[in-house]
């Protein structure tokens, strides 16, 4: 109906009765030009000044001027073209041609740009944080400086853009902090300080768009006028200005010099350079600061998928799109260095591979398993429950006997071997296990920090150390070392137990199966790896090592295995994986061979972690090593290795017949060259392997893994994203329908009953086009009345008396406007009959 | 109000949350911007009171009178002495029609510029005659946050009058009552006067030169004119009814009067402005011998209010000169009795002769 009213002249504004001003009021404000650019000004100082705290906070260098230019001149461009029609379509679009080009362009230096914030802001955690083995990126840029401004100006942009359309459009201070805020307030939480010049030219900004907002006057015009006017009947007529440039620059001078003032005031008052020194902590901040420190490890793996609980699987393989240490402390480990080789805790045996849930499990949680039944009946033996699970009491007996056989002969065990005390706390790892060294005796297992034995039944050792484990408390190992196949192949024939006839059996009865999904992949690979009948055990595992060694490749973020894909098919096909891809599939491969082996999940002590470990001066180190035994470092000290979940590993360990479980490493040391190929646009992909999803899985439907675990990141984004959408439909719905309800709702009863009409023919317009080609009050009611398959009203009449409300001076009287109100509602009723 | 109450909060919220981030993070940054939100409030209000007490207010018209229909110009000035802009500032302005008793309010929010002020310029077209008085009596000016309002009351006005619109086939019609008009013609040709001095006294611009006593001028050193008193017993009575009602009447009558008085000062012929003063209950009677004289008569016109009953100029006439006195009488055509002498307009009409 809106059209039908009377329409206002636009070149007259009702002063008084018969008094009428013609347009255009004139007054002193700044031409639309100058009102362009005091609005950059604008944008540039809250932008600028927030990226500027960023910058200055973590002390990235950049060039500072070309970058102030160049996103003053964008905050220009994005100001001057607002509101003008196709002019700003056009622009947008031209802008984003050159913004894609340029983006192409200069790749290198916003990677490299990327990567210089991202090691900075890594480089400061790791300071606060205290933590070790933070990885950085590889700067490719020569200029680094260079790489940092383009950075710079390509978000500062972004940023203008959206900072632009808050200013010109809101003016709303809250936006803008939430657009800026972080910027600031990331490098407070690591107690940094900003430029003074950077947060006075930030605050100035804020200032002045708080003020501006609050004045009114901020609207851009799409016809550039200097002035709005509201005349409402019955209200008093408004005038106001749209804005003026040089107003709002000198308030936004006197907030500059306010904030100068109280700035330098402040510093002197409470000296700048010491007040973060006088730091009280206080206790949320350091529980949040836990949270915050995984999230700093894992950067922007928003949907990391990795369980990285105490830093082992418990045998998961699938699912596991890459791995993200958070480098927290798992173990603490006191033991007496004896080899340049890694020291393994083994936790987890993996006996059974499940292909269709990607996983290995335990033996002893194969209830259905007769093998187990009949184990349960057998575990009366300690020393053969123990052999199962978590001690090695048959291959330490082994290593034991040999040792006094050759005491009396050779000095060549001093080379190989050794007994030691290792003692382990548990500190942040998986508490349903325990982590035990290589070759743990069972009359050993476990004692206590205090060296009191434990008295543990052998039956249920599983849980008793558990127990332990769980009580953070630590335990002390006695262990027998072995140093290598070397010295089993010159000594390994004295090795014999009675119980390793046993344990033969057991093995060749429960590790040699190979799940048929990827029994064909496994026969492939290893008739690559060269393996031939004949081959000795010795050959079988060298063969393999090498395989893996020549042939593939390391990384962390091997991508996820695709849906109905075999894990182990998948990673050979691929060959490209991580340690459990290596262990899993070595695993399968000796099996194939005949070979017993399994899977093993632990942590491995390297060299590097123990030239890193703290001395234990107040321990003397013949409490931990045999004295006799003269190890690699000689006379070494007792050392104390902070484990972190970034040591989680796992091997494999393979059944020898003459001494036992011996234990594998099969992982290759090559990494894969992609590996640091994350770049500044995968942040914005799926999570951080968007280029290995890219290599395989993203274009090809079939193989797309729908799991509904592995994209459970996904799932939860989408469905807080909906709700969003919905709570915004809702109250964008709500909105409406209050606005529709004032509109005639008000003091004036005319305008209520015309603005009731409007709606009520706005709907109508809505069911039935025909009814928009309807130009006059007769011929709306008469087509209603035509339509309706009920109708009791007088049209005509009707018509009349809308007609006067809307055209007459005087209008309808407050009762006649509430008589046609009730009729016009009970005419919306009968829309609903609407016949078409 | 209301919505300097949500901004007060608003910025409340605001400082909380730095508040709240300077206790979490202990930053230095956080405490100057403490700093500068605790001291911004008052530092902005005393600077706004500063400003709000050195703002002049004045008006700008032009110095004639106006035609009903002709657009003129009006200027608000308002002159800023300090250094110090002010975005939010409202005036208060009515506008009024003193004759009709009409006024309306309008607010007009301006920026104020340092040292320069504002002029806002406003080009006005009135359509109905009156006084028209422009006056702005509240200045408001909120503070830089906005949270506070000032205001003062300048109470600067102007006022401008503004005159009737003439019908240029007025003359036609008026032809066949001017022959009647014999004696007064006569009385207006040059050479001749019917008029008798009634005194001396000293010259007053405006004065005309043919009234000057120059051998008394000479002998006092100081102009000297004549007072004037027409002995002509035939003076033309033009009698306008102050009424007004909803089909704009009163626009007619006055229309009319002014298109006759001027066309009589156009064939030289005198005419006396009559009508009843509502306000002084009395016949009011202005002598229009020249134009001035005719624009200052509708002023006095403007001053008046409106009476509600049709006839009651005409009524209070016969009163006061007795029922033979000749007259023009100008009012609601429906009431008009005597010969009709033209139709003016919808409603009005001009009656001729002795009324019965």
């Amino acid at each position: 109906m809106g059209f039908f009213r009377k329409k206002k002249k636009n070149d007259e504004i009702c002063l008084s009765d018969g008094i009428v001003m013609q347009q255009p009021l004139e007054m002193e404000t700044s031409s639309w030009l100058k009102n362009c650019m005091f609005k950059s000004l604008l944008v540039f100082s809250v932008v600028f000044g927030a990226i500027g705290c960023f910058l200055s906070s973590f002390e990235l260098e950049y060039y500072m001027i070309p970058t102030a230019l160049i996103l003053f001149c964008m905050a220009l461009l994005f100001t001057t073209i607002y509101y003008r029609g196709w002019i700003m379509d056009v622009v947008y679009i031209i802008f984003l041609t050159i913004f894609i080009f340029l983006v192409r362009g200069l790749q290198v230096y916003i990677n490299s740009g990327y990567y210089l914030v991202i090691n900075r802001i890594f480089e400061t955690v790791e300071n606060y944080f205290d933590l070790p083995g933070m990885q950085y990126y590889e700067i490719q840029a020569d200029n680094e400086v260079l790489a940092v401004s383009v950075i710079v100006a390509f978000i500062g942009t972004v940023m203008m853009i959206v900072a632009n359309v808050i200013i010109s459009r809101t003016m709303n201070v809250w936006f803008l902090v939430a657009l800026t805020g972080f910027l600031w307030i990331l490098p407070m939480y690591f107690r940094l300080e900003a430029d003074a010049f950077y947060v006075i030219l930030m605050v100035t900004g804020y200032l002045a768009v708080w003020s501006i907002r609050s004045s009114g006057s901020y609207g851009m015009d799409r016809k550039h006028r200097d002035y709005k006017w509201k005349d409402k009947r019955g209200k008093r007529l408004q005038i106001w200005y749209v804005q003026d440039a040089a107003t709002m620059l000198g308030t936004m001078g006197v907030f500059l010099l306010f904030t100068i003032l109280i700035y330098g005031l402040t510093s002197v008052v409470s000296d700048k350079d010491t007040f973060n020194i006088r730091y009280n902590q206080n206790p949320y901040k350091e529980e949040s600061e836990e949270a915050i420190q995984e999230f700093s490890t894992r950067g922007f793996s928003f949907f990391n998928r990795y369980d990285a609980v105490g830093g082992i699987s418990e045998g998961q393989l699938g699912g596991v799109a890459s791995v993200s240490p958070d480098y927290q402390t798992d173990l603490i480990v006191t033991f007496t260095p004896y080899s340049y080789e890694p020291v393994y805790l083994k936790a987890y045996t993996g006996i059974d591979y499940i292909s269709s849930e990607s996983k290995w499990i335990t033996f002893e949680r194969q209830a259905d398993n007769p093998y187990y039944k009949k184990m349960l009946e057998e575990m009366e033996d300690p020393a053969e429950d123990q052999g199962y699970s978590f001690g090695y009491p048959v291959e330490a007996e082994n290593l034991a006997q040999n040792v006094f056989s050759l005491e009396d002969g050779t000095d060549d065990y001093k080379r190989f071997i050794g007994n030691g005390i290792i003692q382990i706390e548990n500190v942040g790892a998986n508490t349903s296990y325990a982590y035990v060294p290589y070759y743990v005796p069972d009359e050993n297992v476990p004692h206590s920090a205090d060296n009191e034995q434990l008295d543990y039944g052998a039956f249920d050792i599983v849980n008793k150390l558990t127990e332990v484990s769980s009580k953070n408390k630590p335990v002390q190992y006695e262990y027998w070392a072995l140093e290598d196949r070397e010295f089993m192949e010159k000594y390994g024939d004295s090795f014999h137990t009675e119980a390793l006839d046993t344990l033969t059996q057991q093995a060749e009865n429960n590790y040699l199966t190979v799940p048929p999904e990827c029994y064909d992949a496994v026969a492939q690979a290893s008739a690559e790896a060269g393996i031939e009948e004949g081959d000795t055990q010795e050959e079988i595992v060298q063969k393999v090592k090498d395989y893996f060694t020549n042939e593939f490749l390391y990384t962390t973020r091997p991508g996820r295995t695709p849906r109905d894909v075999d894990f182990v098919t998948h990673f050979l096909e691929r060959k490209r994986g991580y340690c459990a891809h290596f262990a899993t599939a070595a695993t399968l491969i000796y099996r194939y061979n005949g070979i017993p082996a399994r899977y093993i999940e632990g942590y491995v002590i390297t060299y590097e972690d123990i030239m890193n470990a703290d001395l234990r001066d107040d321990l003397e180190y013949s409490d931990f090593f045999e004295e006799a035994s003269a190890n690699q470092f000689g006379r070494s000290a007792v050392v104390e290795v902070e484990v972190t979940d970034a040591r989680a590993h796992a091997w494999v360990e393979v059944f020898d017949p003459d001494f036992g479980w011996l234990q594998e490493e099969v992982t290759t040391a090559a990494i894969d060259p992609e590996e640091d190929l994350e770049t500044f646009w995968d942040v914005f992909g799926d999570g951080n392997n968007a280029q290995d999803e890219m290599s395989d899985n993203v274009f090809d439907l079939e193989t797309l893994d729908w799991n509904l675990d592995d994209i459970r990141g996904v799932w939860i984004a989408l469905i807080v994203l909906l709700l969003l959408i919905g709570l915004v439909y809702g109250v964008g719905t709500g909105y409406r329908y209050w606005k529709e309800y004032r509109s005639w709702h008000t003091t004036d009863e005319n305008e209520n009953l015309l603005a009731y009409y409007h709606l009520l023919s706005e709907r109508l317009r809505k069911k039935d086009t025909a009814y928009a080609e309807c130009p006059t009050y007769r011929r709306q009611l008469s087509y209603m009345e035509k339509h309706c398959k009920e109708w009791n009203w007088d049209t005509a009449h009707m018509a009349e008396l809308l007609e006067r409300a809307c055209y007459s001076k005087d209008g309808l009287s407050p009762f006649e406007c509430k008589c046609i109100l009730l009729q016009l509602m009970d005419i919306e009723k009968k829309v609903k009959q609407w016949k078409h | 109000m209301g919505k300097r109450i949500f901004r007060i909060i608003g910025y409340l919220i605001l400082m909380g949350i730095n508040i709240w981030l300077l206790w979490f993070f202990h930053n230095f940054l956080n405490l100057a911007i403490l700093t500068v939100m605790v001291f911004l409030p008052v530092f902005s209000n005393l600077l706004t009171k500063w400003v709000i007490r050195r703002l002049e207010t004045d008006w700008e018209g032009p110095y004639e009178s106006m035609s009903k229909g002709e657009t003129f110009y009006m200027q608000l000035k308002i002159r800023n002495r300090t250094w110090l802009g002010i975005m939010n500032c409202k005036l208060l302005i009515s506008v009024s029609n003193l004759f009709y008793g009409t006024v309306r309010e309008h607010e007009i929010r301006v920026p104020i510029r340092a040292k320069k002020g504002q002029t806002i310029t406003y080009p006005v077209t009135v359509s109905k005659c009156g006084m028209i008085e422009f006056t702005v009596h509240t200045l408001l000016v909120e503070d830089f946050l906005g949270f506070v309002a000032f205001r003062t009351k300048p109470d600067s006005r102007y006022v401008i009058s503004v005159l009737p619109n003439t019908k240029s086939d007025l003359s036609l019609e008026l032809n066949a009552y001017m022959q009647g008009m014999t004696e007064v013609e006569e009385s207006t040709k040059k050479g001749t006067d019917f008029s008798e001095v009634q005194d001396i006294r000293e010259y007053q611009p405006g004065d005309k030169m043919q009234n000057i006593h120059w051998k008394l001028s000479v002998k006092k050193d100081l102009l000297m004119v004549k007072e004037r008193v027409s002995m002509s017993s035939r003076q033309l009575f033009l009698l306008m009814e102050l009424h007004d009602n909803e089909n704009g009447l009163m626009e007619e009558i006055l229309d009319c009067g002014y298109g006759i008085v001027r066309f009589m000062l156009q064939h030289q012929f005198p005419v006396s402005l009559i009508w009843w003063s509502e306000k002084n209950q009395e016949l009011m009677t202005y002598k229009v011998d020249y134009e001035e004289q005719l624009e200052e008569g509708f002023r006095m016109i403007y001053y008046e209010s409106l009476y509600a009953d049709q006839m009651l100029g005409k009524e209070m006439f016969q009163a006061v000169r007795g029922s033979e006195t000749q007259f023009l009488w100008i009012g609601n055509r429906n009431f008009g009795s005597g010969e009709s002498l033209l139709d003016y307009g919808l409603s009005a009409g001009v009656f001729y002769g002795v009324l019965s």
